[in-house]
Parts: C-alpha cells; structure tokens; sequence
C-alpha cells in the first residue's frame, strides 16, 4: 500500500509537470505573437 | 494530507485542460504558420519559374517546393524549399545559414541580376530614344517603372516605325533621284548600314557635279548672251538664272536661236551673192589689166613711131638741108640745161632752154647725173625760155629727176 506521502509528490511532480507544459505553451503562444486572451478564442 | 493530495489533483486537471487548449490553439497556429510558410515557398517557387523563362538558367529545377515531407537524400532535383531541406540545414550553431546560402540568396542573386537586366534595357531603350530625339520624352525612368513602362515602349516603337518609314522614304526617294540625273544606284544598297556611306557620297558627288554643270550652263548662256550684241535678245538673264522662272526664258531663248538662225540664213544668201560679185570684179579686174598692158604697149610703141618719125623727119631735114629751126644744130652743140619738171605719167620733161638760148626742136638730147647717163630725150616743143622733151625709151638707164643735166 502507497503511503500518501507518495502520492502527494507524485501530484505535485505532475502538477509541476503540466505548469510548466503551460508556461512553455504561453511563451511559445508569445512567438506567434498570441497573447493570454488569445489562448481562450475558438 | 489526503485534502493536500484532492487539491493538487484538481490543480493538475486543471493544467492539464489549460495544456490540451493551449496545445489546440498552437496546433491551429503551427497548422497556419507552414501554410503561411508553404504558401511563400510556392510563391517564391513561382517567382523563380517566372524568371526562368527565356533566362536561360534554370534555377527552377533546383529552387522549387514539394509538398511532401522527405529528407533531403530523397528530395532528388530541387526541393530545396520544402520543410525537410530547410530542417536538415540546421547546423552546429542552432542556425540556418545552409538554407539561406543554398537558397534564399540564390534567389536573392537571381532577382537581382533580373533587375540589373531590366534596368540596364531600361537604359539602353533610353540611350536609344535619347539618339532619336526623345530623351525627354522617354527617359530611362520611363522604362523602369511598371507604371509607365509599356506606354513608353509603345511611344517608342512608335516612334521607331516613323523613323524606318522616313528612312525607307529617304532610300527610295534617293534612288529615285540617281535614275534622274542619270547615275542608276544598285537596289538597297543605301539600306547596307555598313557601307552605304560610299554610294551615298558618290549620289552627293554627282549632285554636285549636275548643279556645277547647271551653273556653267547658265553663266555661259548669259555670257554668250551678252556677247551677242549685234542681236537684240528676248530672253532676260536674271530670269534665266532664277530655279522657277528660267523655263520661259529658255522658250524665248529658243526664239532667239531661231531668229538667229534666219538671220545666218540670209547672211549665207549675201555671202553667195557677194561671193559671185567678187568674182565678177575679178574677171573684171583681170580684163583691165590686160587691156591696161595692151594699152602701154601701144602707147610704146607709139612713142617708138613718134620718135622713129622724129628721127625720120630730122634725117629728113638734113637731107633737103632745110631745118625746122633758124638755129644751126650745129651752135646748139654747146648748150647744157637743166630739167625743171617731169612728168612720169606722159615721160616728158621740160627743160630750162628755150628759143632764147637758140635751142632747135626736134633734136635729140642726153640727160644725165653727174657722170651717169639717165636717157635720151628729144625735145619737141620749144617756147622762149623752156622746151618739152619726150623721153626716149630707148637706152633709158634710169629715173629722170628734178635737176638733171641735159646737154647734146
């Protein structure tokens, strides 16, 4: 059985993970010259 | 703890939306960035097509697009504007300077050698109508410009068309002068423009030569004409020289040759008729010189009788011893006179005795100069202080003169 402790690094390696998937998104979005709002118009 | 973990898991859901619309949104802009991206490779693909149209370079076999995604090994002739070229020329330093050496600015060198091309036409066309007279018309900007280039090129073929239609004129136009004056030319040979200067100078010579001839003509018309002043000329020299009216006055010269020519024909009749006048005169002449000789030989002999009687009726005389003077011929042995006048037309002379001198008539006497005998005279007339003596042809030796001796 997995302690929590575990988990609660696991969640925070992945959430560390997609954040940063998300800032390299923005920066990237930055080059296409797409601000934030930019990101939310479909 | 497990409230810690709930939190991070919706934070991490939470992202991970974020993720996936954010990654949907980059998608659609990456999708937009290689059509924008295919789209300039087609059109630079294109332009290049366009240039290599009568360029005769063919840089479209090696600058062109493929739609596909293929490495460069695969990519064979061309491609070089596909993704995957531009991909494999990554190099060491994170750059692309492969791409932009193989291909942009090749394409860069070929645009400007075009353009190097166009403006250099651009220059010649306006050199070209800068040497017929349109450079302000036409400069070279004129050529440039797309604006104003095809009007320009118009205006000057235009212009060109005018220019060969005057030349061709000029051509035809000067054979037909050289078939005038008489001086044919070779057909087309002025249209050699490498040696059409000689046949064109030979026309300009024999112009030259026409008109100097004309000249003469004319000056010498005018001289003769003025020369001629026994015939009064119709024609008026002034006109005779003017390039407009000298065709009357060559009419009215021919008049006058005409009347000329009349009166020539009346002077060969008087020459004709003087001519058988003179000889006429000159039978006429020759018939008086030999009656004029008939007429001094019978006056000689005349004088040859006249002194055969003179010496006949002398010895006469002397016979019947009776003489026709009272002076015995015998005392005018001793006189001596002189002759104080002859006369050459009758030949008689007189002589300064008379019958005061008890000179005899019909008596011979001698004239003489100093010691030299002239002739013989016989006097036949005597008057108180002068005679008349005949000269005797006889033994005649000379001229009787003015103070000659006359003695017995």
């Amino acid at each position: 059985m997995l302690s929590s402790k575990f988990f609660f690094l696991l969640n925070l390696i992945t959430l560390a993970c997609f954040a940063g998937l998300v800032f390299l998104q923005v920066v990237e979005g930055q080059s296409y010259f797409m601000g934030l709002g930019d990101f939310f118009k479909f | 703890m497990a409230i810690i973990n709930k939190v991070l898991n919706f934070l991490i859901l939470i992202f991970a939306i974020a993720a996936l619309v954010f990654g949907y949104q980059l998608f659609n802009r990456r999708a937009e960035l290689r059509s924008h991206s295919d789209m300039l490779a087609d059109s630079m693909a294109n332009v290049v097509k366009e240039l290599d149209v009568a360029s005769e370079r063919n840089l479209a076999n090696e600058i062109n697009r493929k739609d596909v995604m293929l490495s460069t090994s695969e990519l064979g002739p061309g491609g070089k504007l596909g993704w995957a070229f531009f991909h494999d020329q990554l190099d060491a330093s994170g750059g692309y300077e492969g791409f932009n050496t193989k291909v942009l600015r090749k394409v860069e060198d070929y645009t400007k050698d075009v353009r190097t091309q166009r403006d250099e036409l651009a220059n010649t066309l306006g050199e070209i109508a800068e040497l017929f007279g349109k450079e302000e018309d036409l400069p070279n900007t004129a050529f440039q410009s797309l604006a104003s280039y095809d009007g320009a090129l118009t205006a000057l073929k235009l212009h060109m068309k005018q220019v060969q239609h005057r030349e061709e004129t000029f051509t035809t136009r000067l054979e037909e002068i050289a078939n005038k004056i008489g001086v044919p030319m070779e057909a087309g040979v002025l249209n050699d423009v490498a040696n059409f200067e000689q046949p064109f100078q030979d026309l300009v010579d024999n112009i030259d030569q026409l008109n100097t001839r004309s000249t003469d003509y004319v000056n010498t018309l005018a001289k003769a004409i003025e020369s001629m002043d026994s015939h009064e000329f119709t024609v008026n020299i002034e006109l005779l020289k003017d390039k407009e009216g000298y065709t009357d006055e060559l009419v009215n010269l021919q008049n006058d040759f005409s009347r000329i020519n009349d009166k020539l024909s009346d002077f060969d009749k008087v020459n004709l008729d003087l001519l058988e006048t003179q000889n006429t005169l000159e039978r006429t002449i020759t018939q008086l010189e030999s009656a004029h000789e008939n007429a001094a030989q019978v006056e000689s002999h005349l004088r040859n009788c006249m002194a055969d009687r003179s010496t006949l009726k002398i010895k006469l005389s002397r016979f019947e011893g009776v003489t026709d003077s009272p002076i015995d011929e015998r005392m005018a042995q001793n006189l001596q006179g002189r002759v104080i006048d002859v006369n050459y037309d009758w030949d008689y002379i007189i002589i300064n005795l008379g019958k005061k001198d008890r000179l005899p008539a019909n008596v011979e006497m001698t004239v003489a100069r100093d010691r030299e005998f002239i002739c013989k005279v016989l006097v036949t007339r005597v008057l108180d202080k002068y005679a008349v003596a005949d000269i005797l042809p006889q033994l005649r030796q000379g001229l009787v003169m003015e103070g000659d001796r006359v003695i017995f």
